[in-house]
């Protein structure tokens, strides 16, 4: 029994970090942009359009790195176009965000099709899981941490990344700044259209990585729609963290934990209603959001464009 | 023209005319602008359409006629579009008052749980009352609904944002549920709720279309909606809410009242919606029961710049290019993922376009300081 | 004023459309031709490309398209809200047959082949068929799976089986009864979870729940879970276990995973229907649940596995082949 317990852990936090990853990815993506005082509502439609190009540079290309790399610029190029409606135009960044979501579902479901015409398989090349001597082998601590693919070790450095970023760095503070109140930031010799475009782009970037991470580590296929909505979750889970990237991951691990934990429970057959297990993950995060998180205080002048006087 | 000669101006006669022009009539012109954005998106469609090998002008021929240009299809434009507008109505009027709700689609999910239980399982009433008292349920339950998201804010400062969105998944969810077990139509194999009694089934107004009496509602409560924004004193505490907070303290206005009021609005707004639909069109639950209203609500509160003639006009074109595109793969053969694409490609010009109205409006406001 | 001008932007709107309309109703068929083409619409629930229920009936509507010549239309995603629509439109726009390639849309075919007596209606699928106007076709959605939980149960070595659906349907609860029972019938210790993945979408969300069936011991999952499948067999190939798919044969995306697939042959119900159309002999206002009987339900082929199924398992599949074909099996329960 101890041994069943065991192995049903195991499982789950490994599985759970499975599940975390693309949307911490996405979700880091969602809090740079939002640092800067801009909301990304695109995180779907990026991610969406990451997981595709990662898959089709991959499997064109023959290196899942060129895939990576694909899904880099894709983001990049769509985190401008948010950018240019959002910081030049300064229209709604949130009806912009869902038009790329449309949009960018249209679009890689329609690529996809034209590859797909001849009815052939296209697989392709994944990146494998990682296998570290001696910490790998450790039983328990060696399956849940150190048995992963490389770049959930990537995920977790640009945390560390980004906090240091924020926290230490001038520039760092200087984007805070820029996301509380443009008009000081300027004052002080800020430039604060460049900052947002940088950030914005980053965030587009992150964004579709993790994308990228499903088609390139999970699963060598691509499907349409493949990324089901975790843009969306990412997002809530920026709010969550409270704009903290160690807030972030704790978001990120709650809903990937929380929906690794409902699967584990239906593989028990407790006869709960599949339904209620569905829900866990949501339910949790608004008790969470209850409970332990409280009031989030958004930086001051999220989502209001800056106009230079 | 008269106005024209007694402006004291020099010189650039062309541009002020323009300008007083553009100042007079700046609904015209924004209406204007949006128009030829999305012209522009459709050429762009219709160049992705001709590479795809299809005729674009046969195809958008079947985006006008299948959305209105035949009975049918002008009572079917008009059906998609009376939900749009209640979701649109939900957010915009959340919006006015500092309230981020986008948890329409769960609460038009919800409210149509409530009009189904009044519709479906309360007997032997006239269709009347009936069809009200269903109504009424589907306001209380959408508004309930929306009341934890907002209870959750009032009391604990949580985001309404996540709690709205994670409500969403939640409703749907509980749906799902209830279709299974206890609100399952007994006489069926599959899973879908009973449908609801004849006497709480919306009537017909325009004979052999869909179109139902659920148009009168949404155009009545549009009005009733903006004229208690703008012509009610609740209507004023709610837009000073949510224009600057801090100044609404200052005023002494009851912000938890106001609140309150705004979130039975929205929610209410969005719950009604769900139960025009159900029982003017679907008459069951059924687990796809809405196919995204909500969300595209917040791009038709947007687009229509919050007020009501905005409004409408982007409802209809929003129900325009749902009805159309299903002309388009009909009727041409249109691959569905490429309709999404010029469907991306027009709310994102459209939106982008605002910033030309935007500059116009500054322009002309300033002209005139 | 500013109300006018609103009008005159409609009416702009419109007139600039309507500039392109002409070309829509020019007749794309020379109507010099002396036989007229017969005109099938088809209405999918998902897109065409589902890996899988649509995706094989689109195969299947575009062989036919070749074979008699027909003008063919088809309209994907539609949704449990619009497809009342969607079938009224196909009947006012002069299609001669309209087929529904869902099960949910049973009923609403049956209210909407009321309103159009003229109109021959057809699902794919479904289970009812109330008008002389309409024929529904379907598999018995049990009896393919049968013999796959047959297979199972030969072939397990833990003992315990898994199987993967989107949800709790009616349908699905049958499929997995008839799965348990094949497979206790030739195994009673076997032992078989039931998971739902809640998304025709997520292929990674179909590949971890298989992950957590495998790691909980199965050795072999039964996977129906839409796009699903394609992570559950990736998961059973990453994890040394073996995957049954469902509805077409998903041998080629992991053959030396894939022991099978259960085939409902949703491709089949939509020749039959044409077929049936064309050559009239299929008789309207029937219903039509087909199976093993009917060649429409079956195991596919094991192809890479032809030599690994021990020769015995493969006679008693056969067997129970047998017993289906004279009704010797009772009807799983769907509840």
């Amino acid at each position: 029994m101890e041994a069943f317990l065991m192995g049903t852990v195991v499982t789950w936090l490994a599985m759970s970090i499975r599940m975390s990853i693309p949307l911490l990815f996405t979700g880091l993506g969602g809090l740079v942009s939002q640092k800067a005082g801009i909301y990304n509502f695109g995180l779907e439609g990026m991610m969406l359009c990451g997981a595709f190009f990662a898959y089709y540079g991959s499997f064109r290309l023959g290196s899942p790195w060129l895939g990576l790399l694909m899904a880099i610029i894709v983001g990049a190029l769509l985190g401008l176009l948010l950018g240019f409606t959002s910081i030049t135009l300064r229209v709604s960044q949130l009806v912009i965000g869902l038009g790329i979501g449309i949009f960018g579902l249209g679009l890689t479901s329609y690529l996809y099709r034209l590859l797909d015409q001849t009815g052939t398989e296209h697989v392709a090349t994944l990146f494998p899981s990682i296998h570290i001597p001696f910490l790998s082998d450790i039983p328990f601590v060696g399956e849940v941490l150190f048995s992963h693919n490389f770049l959930v070790y990537v995920c977790i450095g640009l945390v560390f990344l980004i906090s240091w970023f924020f926290n230490r760095t001038t520039q760092g503070l200087n984007f805070k700044a820029v996301g509380e109140n443009p008009q000081v930031a300027d004052t002080a010799g800020v430039n604060v259209i460049r900052y947002r475009y940088f950030a914005i782009i980053v965030s587009g970037a992150l964004a579709s990585l993790g994308g990228a991470f499903l088609t390139l580590t999970q699963t060598a296929r691509f499907m349409e729609n493949i990324t089901a909505g975790r843009g969306w979750i990412a997002l809530a889970a920026v709010i969550l963290g409270k704009y903290n990237p160690w807030g972030v991951l704790m978001a990120c691990f709650l809903f990937g934990a929380a929906d690794a934990a409902q699967m584990q429970i239906q593989v028990m057959s407790l006869g709960i209603p599949y339904q209620f297990l569905l829900m866990t993950p949501y339910i949790l995060a608004m008790l969470a959001m209850a409970g332990v998180v409280g009031k989030v205080r958004s930086p001051a002048a999220m989502g209001k464009p800056y106009v230079k006087h | 023209m008269s106005e024209i000669t007694l402006t004291p101006n020099t010189g650039n006669n062309l541009k002020d005319r323009f300008f007083q022009f553009a100042s007079k009539h700046m609904g015209f012109i924004s209406v204007l602008i949006s128009v030829l954005a999305i012209l522009l998106a459709l050429l762009i469609g219709a160049i992705l359409i001709a590479i795809a090998g299809i005729n674009p002008w046969e195809a958008y021929g079947y985006l006008l006629k299948g959305s209105f240009g035949s009975r049918y299809g002008f009572g079917e434009t008009l059906t998609r579009f009376i939900p749009l507008l209640f979701a649109s109505l939900s957010f915009a009027i959340a919006h006015k008052s500092g309230f981020f709700n986008v948890g329409a689609e769960g609460q038009i999910y919800i409210g149509a749980i409530g009009a189904l239980l009044v519709g479906a399982y309360v007997t032997n009433l006239p269709p009347i009352l009936h069809i009200t008292l269903s109504l009424l349920a589907g306001i209380v339950f959408g508004a309930l609904w929306a009341g934890i998201a907002g209870v959750l804010k009032i009391f604990l400062g949580s985001n309404e944002l996540i709690n709205t969105m994670m409500l969403n998944y939640v409703a749907i969810f509980l749906v799902e549920y209830l279709i299974h077990g206890p609100l399952k139509d007994p006489q069926l194999f599959i899973y879908q709720s009973s449908p609801i009694l004849d006497s709480a089934k919306l009537p017909i107004i325009l004979p052999k279309t869909p179109l139902h009496a659920g148009l009168i509602i949404a155009l009545v409560v549009t009005v009733l909606i903006f004229y208690l924004l703008y012509r009610t004193p609740i209507g004023y505490q709610m837009r000073t809410v949510g224009a600057n907070l801090r100044a609404a303290k200052y005023a002494g206005i009851n912000i938890v009242g106001v609140t309150l009021v705004a979130l039975i609005t929205t929610g209410g707004l969005a719950g009604l919606g769900g139960a025009v639909e159900l029982m003017g069109a679907q008459f069951r639950m059924v687990a796809g029961f809405s196919p995204g209203y909500g969300y595209d609500g917040i791009g038709v509160a947007v687009m229509g710049r919050y007020n009501p003639v905005g409004i409408v006009l982007a409802a209809i074109l929003f129900a325009i290019i749902r009805v159309g595109t299903g002309a388009m793969q009909r009727g041409a053969g249109v691959p569905f993922p490429l309709l999404s694409v010029i469907q991306g490609l027009i709310i994102i010009f459209v939106i982008a376009s605002g910033y030309l109205t935007n500059k116009l409006t500054e322009t002309t406001v300033g002209g005139r300081a | 004023m500013k109300k006018f001008s609103i009008l005159l932007i409609i009416a702009m709107l419109i007139g600039i459309l309507a500039a392109c309309a002409p070309a829509a109703v020019e007749p794309t068929q020379a109507p010099t031709e002396a036989e007229k083409q017969v005109r099938v619409a088809v209405v999918f629930s998902t897109t065409i490309k589902d890996e899988g229920y649509a995706q094989a009936a689109h195969g299947a509507l575009m062989e036919m398209k070749d074979k008699y010549n027909l003008d063919v239309s088809f309209q994907e995603s539609v949704t449990d809200a619009a497809v009342k629509d969607v079938l009224r439109n196909y009947a006012s726009e002069g299609y001669d047959l309209v087929i529904a390639h869902q099960l949910y849309f049973t009923d609403p075919v049956n209210e909407v082949a009321a309103e159009f007596p003229d109109v021959t209606f057809a699902i794919s699928g479904g289970f009812r068929a109330d008008h002389p106007n309409v024929v529904a076709v379907d598999a018995t959605n049990w009896e393919a799976t049968y013999l796959a939980g047959t297979l199972a149960g030969l072939m397990t070595e833990t003992n315990k089986l898994g199987i993967i659906t989107v949800s709790e349907s009616p349908i699905a609860k049958r499929m997995v009864n008839s799965f348990r029972n094949a497979a206790q019938a030739q195994n009673p210790d076997v032992t078989v979870k039931h998971v739902f993945t809640g998304s025709f979408d997520d292929v990674v969300k179909g590949k971890e729940m298989a992950t957590a069936v495998i790691k909980d011991g199965a050795d072999i999952i039964f996977t129906n879970c839409g796009a699903g499948n394609i992570g559950a067999i990736e998961a059973a190939q990453e994890n040394g276990a073996y995957a049954i798919g469902s509805s077409v044969d998903l041998s080629s995306k992991a053959p030396d995973t894939v022991l099978t697939s259960a085939i409902l042959s949703p491709a089949e119900y939509i020749k039959i229907i044409i077929n049936g159309y064309m050559n009239k002999d299929l008789e309207w206002g029937k219903y039509y649940p087909m199976g093993v009987k009917a060649g429409i339900e079956g195991l596919a082929p094991f192809h890479n596995f032809e030599d690994k199924i021990p020769q015995d398992v493969k006679d008693k599949l056969e067997q129970v082949r047998q017993d289906l074909i004279a009704g010797n099996i009772e009807t799983p329960s769907s509840e």
